[in-house]
């Protein structure tokens, strides 16, 4: 598991790196989208356990700022993608240890990163179109 | 039925009747308004109390009035935006949203200025390059590639649309626009992984969803601001305070 995580994330700053090589915020864009992928698979996993009636985490919900915009964003924020917000930083952004992730997957075959786009945003809209049908 | 007596006569042509006198048992003199007789210190005593229950009243009918309108306007509002029947608000939101987006996209090689450049003293003045101009002359003008400017922004504008959509889903609090988020930030995230791993984009789709983020969030700002801070509101909802 641990290798599969290391090998996505060479994968996907490989893949940066290549097609985007004038690109300078690099770090922090492909930090948000795969920190957003991580947290819409966990959302995937909380709502299906939710609607099937399997288990009901409680969610944080803010009521800050004026209209619910804001506020449910900073929400999903809190409750889905802070556990990996941490986890990929320590684990792959902290003192750079993302080239050594690199050179040790730089000569492997990869293609795993769009894979896992793909799958997670199509499992997130499968999940919006069940909702949409059965459980709203 | 009796009809006699100049007062009820009075009475019946619509003259109030009038006289006076010294009530022994009130201790204090009287004048004769229509029946019961009132005397002039419970008149302004009963007068206060009066008005104070009318105006009670009115504000209490105002208030209901007013929620009822509230409630038939969420009602039309909710009846009119189902999944198989998007209503006006949502469709002006989504054509403003696409004609905006449109309008972007024909103005994605433009630049624009903000200041008139170092030699004219830094004033702002706005301007828009539509050759997509990079700056520079004697004037030192310093400007800003649109397109630049909205890639630059388009893969937070995609996750704050998914995480909007996502949000409202995980508490239930959905309703026909959640799902146009979820598409439109899905959509984008989608744009941002081909563009970052395959290095192939979607035309428009960042610029779109940007535009979307940004009209959402100010619609909802806005409404929320005017529906609780606006001219409505100013003078609660005693429509007699007015009067008073």
């Amino acid at each position: 598991m641990k290798n599969i995580y290391f090998a996505w994330w060479a994968d996907s700053i490989i893949r940066i790196k290549v097609f985007n090589p004038k690109m300078q915020d690099w770090e922090m864009k492909i930090f948000i989208l795969n920190t957003t992928l991580n947290a819409l698979n966990y959302w995937v996993i909380i709502i299906w356990l939710k609607y099937l009636n399997i288990l009901k985490i409680p969610l944080l919900t803010l009521d800050i700022f004026p209209g619910d915009v804001i506020d449910n964003v900073i929400s999903a924020i809190i409750n889905f993608a802070t556990p990996f917000i941490i986890l990929n930083y320590f684990l792959v952004f902290q003192k750079n240890r993302y080239e050594k992730i690199v050179s040790l997957y730089q000569d492997g075959k990869l293609n795993i990163a769009f894979p896992y786009a793909v799958i997670s945003v199509c499992l997130s809209a499968i999940t919006v179109l069940m909702y949409g049908l059965f459980w709203n | 039925m009796y009809s006699g007596g100049f007062s009820q006569k009075l009475d019946k042509w619509g003259v109030p009747s009038f006289g006076a006198g010294y009530n022994f048992s009130q201790s204090g003199f009287y004048y004769v308004g229509n029946n019961p007789r009132v005397y002039p210190a419970m008149e302004a005593q009963l007068q206060k109390q009066y008005a104070g229950v009318t105006a009670q009243t009115q504000a209490m009918i105002a208030g209901e009035r007013q929620q009822r309108e509230v409630s038939q306007a969420w009602n039309n509002l909710i009846n009119n935006t189902n999944m198989t029947n998007i209503g006006i608000w949502d469709i002006g939101t989504i054509a403003g949203a696409t004609g905006m987006a449109g309008d972007y996209a024909g103005m994605q090689n433009g630049s624009f200025r903000l200041t008139n450049g170092k030699y004219n003293g830094s004033q702002f003045s706005f301007k828009y390059y539509k050759s997509g101009w990079q700056g520079g002359s004697v004037a030192e003008i310093t400007t800003y590639s649109i397109s630049k400017l909205g890639k630059g922004v388009s893969t937070g504008a995609n996750v704050f649309s998914s995480y909007l959509a996502v949000q409202e889903i995980a508490n239930g609090n959905s309703s026909p626009v959640t799902y146009v988020d979820a598409t439109v930030g899905f959509t984008g995230v989608l744009n941002s992984a081909a563009s970052y791993y395959t290095g192939k984009e979607i035309p428009i789709v960042g610029e779109f969803v940007m535009f979307y983020g940004v009209m959402r969030t100010t619609w909802d700002v806005f409404f929320y601001l005017g529906q609780n801070y606006g001219p409505s509101t100013w003078y609660g909802t005693n429509n007699a305070k007015w009067f008073k």
